[in-house]
């Protein structure tokens, strides 16, 4: 007998991609759909006096961490005029790495409003350079971190395995932890010469209090510019509780207004000894670039299903370029800033021309060294606030991409056993500095170590587990139970999204009824389910008649009054929870392939 | 089909409230109704399938057909409900056609999210009305039964 073969798209789900990948999501210059949550998205042109205040905004929680060159420097001694050059550098700096994820052309950059800053990564390899009694070392080996992450930006599809995204989530969700944690340690002044009294705690209540308020009680600009309106609170209450002094005062009003940075400090150099430290920092700094990216997707495409490698690879680039300018500038490596990622999406604005109004505003501060000291003694309290802010919206944008996937045990501890231990690496700082200094970048940074760890669990728990389910249904006594379970308990194994497993468990429970009801089955009834990133493919077969998947759903009365009506409404439905269906019926036996999009 | 307003009815009495009528399971699901005012609340908890829907049926009917004691208007509270087959759709066909004949109102609310996807895949919002929670569907109903529902599931405050 002649096998039937048929193929249906019924259109029901619009189907994104068949070929595994998506059509580039490259939001930069793809039309998406903006999130409700955002008033000027991505390739909006928000109003001049909206992008610029919102690139003031940015410049002031980019210019927090400033504070990792002002520990770097410090550490080396220099003169106070020095440090004021290379702080004027590095906000030279700033104007390059902020506009190179905004690019949206060409290998460089992803198009999004996603600023570099200097990041707490290359902290501890930069204070080893520096122990070297020479600037160049530093400068060198941050250029060569920024190589070091450029390969590693090439690596990104072939890596794609070992970042499903609940390990992007869980980085971006570490992210949150790591920026708080530095946050709460401003605030409480630990590691501060002296820690916080009542005057600091009061402080930063007030800076955060104003940024909370602001964010959650007022609409428009209020809203828009909570963080920094916070942070200019702040230096009122610093005014106010006596943590800002004469000395700040005087600090200020000693440094010219407008002056060009001296670079007579550049040169470069080598030390073998430094190269994995530095390394290692490349990666974590690739790493975390890969979550930002993810969060940038996510909020400015309200149709994000999952990463897009193709656009994260552009933005670890542009990271790696700026890590590389950033050598060549003489300060310390950057890296894409989930903080500054937070802000723009609490003020709902996400216009990449931001990144033009930032670039223009530092570049102008690179030539105003009064600047730079008004920023050098920005209350660290006021600093605290500002990352605990940005930290919570961090935090949970990371348990929501997390939450997309449904988990099973191996997931489970691949994320909770990663955290606790990434986790130890703060909460037992005296326990890591035992560690052999080469794997200090590792073991102190609780992001590197729970990433590293995660990634790691990762691998050793794909050992069994398998891309395919299998279940045997007999017809005579079908348990829905244990059908619904069959696809819920594949679905957590995979890692899949949950809206997919809700189709396809409503697919397989509505066709072994309307099998068992209407096709006289002879025999069991097989179904067999696969699945990768991008597909879930569904098949079932049996032993009797064939189905039909009319495109049109059956009259009303038809339905309600006619055994060949519900039948019809049984395969009208299984049509459209598909993205697509493929029948065959040959030699009696009937083969049903469901095609889910993933 | 929208929720028709209703006339208005007598304020809700505590005193005069329709017990609860629990039929109890069939098969894999558990039916009950709360009156509310001149809205019947009904919840049907578990899957409503090929073996199910037939006794959801059955439980509605005293609530569908015309009579003195028919509620105008039925909210059929969805929250215990995981999944629904096209058998279960029908029986909602059924509901809505019988309540549009006596001019009266139906809703579902509160749909799970597999739930949810068989009602978006089969646009049956255009056959009865989708509301998120029970609340919101009692809301859309002019007369007493929201308040009548507020006072019995809020607890009460001193």
């Amino acid at each position: 007998m002649p096998r039937v073969s048929h193929s249906l798209n019924p259109g029901g789900y619009a189907t994104r991609s068949t070929t595994g990948r998506t059509s580039s999501r490259d939001l930069g210059t793809a039309v998406v759909k903006k999130p409700p949550s955002l008033r000027y998205g991505v390739n909006d042109e928000p109003p001049l006096a909206v992008t610029l205040l919102c690139g003031l905004q940015q410049v002031g929680v980019i210019s927090i961490f400033l504070v990792y060159p002002l520990l770097i420097f410090s550490e080396a001694s220099l003169p106070p005029a020095k440090l004021i050059d290379i702080l004027s550098l590095s906000m030279l700096a700033m104007s390059v790495t902020v506009l190179l994820p905004a690019l949206r052309r060409g290998p460089v950059g992803a198009g999004f409003l996603c600023p570099s800053t200097f990041a707490g990564f290359y902290l501890k390899p930069s204070l080893l350079a520096v122990a070297t009694g020479s600037l160049p070392v530093l400068f060198g080996m941050t250029l060569m971190a920024g190589v070091v992450e450029a390969v590693l930006s090439r690596l990104q599809r072939h890596l794609r395995s070992l970042f499903p995204p609940e390990i992007a989530g869980f980085v971006v969700l570490l992210l949150g932890v790591n920026i708080g944690t530095v946050g709460l340690r401003y605030v409480l002044g630990i590691g501060a010469p002296q820690p916080a009294g009542a005057a600091e705690l009061s402080v930063a209540a007030v800076a955060l209090a104003t940024m909370i308020a602001l964010t959650v009680w007022t609409n428009g600009s209020l809203k828009m510019f909570g963080a920094l309106v916070g942070m200019v609170v702040g230096y009122g209450a610093g005014l106010a509780f006596g943590v800002l002094g004469d000395a700040d005062f005087a600090r200020v009003a000693a440094t010219p207004l407008l002056a060009a940075p001296a670079l007579d400090h550049l040169g470069w150099s080598w030390d073998s000894g430094l190269v994995l430290p530095f390394a290692i920092a490349a990666l974590a700094a690739c790493l975390q670039t890969v979550g930002c990216m993810t969060t940038c997707q996510k909020i400015n495409d309200a149709d994000w299903v999952r990463p897009d490698m193709r656009s994260a690879e552009r933005g670890v680039l542009a990271d790696a370029v700026g890590t590389m300018s950033a050598g060549l500038l003489g300060t310390v490596g950057v890296n894409a800033s989930p903080t500054c990622v937070g802000v723009a999406a609490a003020s709902g604005v996400t216009s990449r021309r931001v990144a033009y109004a930032v670039a223009a505003i530092f570049a102008g501060l690179a030539f105003m060294p009064k600047a730079a000291s008004i920023l050098a003694v920005m209350p660290r309290p006021v600093i605290g606030a500002a990352l605990l802010y940005s930290a919570s919206f961090v935090f949970v944008n990371g348990l929501q991409i997390i939450s997309t996937r449904l988990l099973d045990a191996r997931r489970t501890f691949v994320i909770g056993l990663s955290f606790m231990i990434g986790f130890a690496a703060d909460a037992f700082p005296a326990y890591v500095a035992l560690a052999p200094a080469k794997i200090q970048p590792i073991v102190g940074s609780s992001l590197v170590l729970g990433l590293v760890c995660a990634l790691a669990l990762n691998i050793v728990f794909r050992l069994g587990s398998t891309r395919t389910g299998r279940l045997r249904v007999d017809p005579a006594a079908p348990d829905p139970d244990r059908i619904e379970h069959f696809m819920t308990n594949q679905g957590a194994i995979w890692g899949a999204r949950r809206d997919i497993i809700d189709r396809a468990s409503a697919s397989l429970l509505q066709s072994i009824e309307t099998v068992v009801d209407a096709c006289a089955p002879n025999g069991p009834v097989d179904v067999e389910a696969n699945f990768d990133e991008f597909n879930l493919d569904m098949v079932i077969s049996y032993q009797g008649k064939a189905l039909g998947f009319p495109a049109r759903r059956p009259t009303d009365d038809e339905i309600m009054q006619s055994e060949e009506g519900r039948r019809k409404l049984a395969g009208f439905l299984l049509r459209r929870l598909a993205d697509s269906v493929e029948a065959t019926h040959g030699d009696g036996r009937a083969t049903i392939r469901f095609h889910f999009d993933h | 089909m929208a929720i028709s307003p209703c006339s208005a009815r007598a304020p809700y009495n505590r005193s005069s409230r329709a017990a609860s009528r629990a039929i109890g399971p069939l098969n894999d699901m558990e039916f009950s109704s709360l009156r509310f005012a001149d809205v019947v609340v009904a919840s049907p908890v578990g899957r409503i399938d090929y073996l199910t829907a037939g006794g959801l049926e059955q439980a509605l009917l005293p609530l569908l057909e015309p009579s003195a004691d028919a509620p105008p208007a039925i909210v059929l509270d969805f929250s215990g409900v995981h999944y629904i087959s096209s058998a279960g759709l029908r029986v909602l066909m059924i509901a809505a056609k019988k309540m549009q004949a006596r001019k009266g109102a139906i809703g579902v609310a509160a749909l799970q999210p597999m739930v949810q996807a068989i009602f978006d895949a089969t646009r049956w919002n255009q056959i009865v009305d989708v509301f998120p929670s029970v609340r919101d569907a009692l809301e859309a109903l002019p007369g007493t039964a929201l308040a009548a529902w507020e006072l019995t599931v809020k607890p009460r405050t001193r």
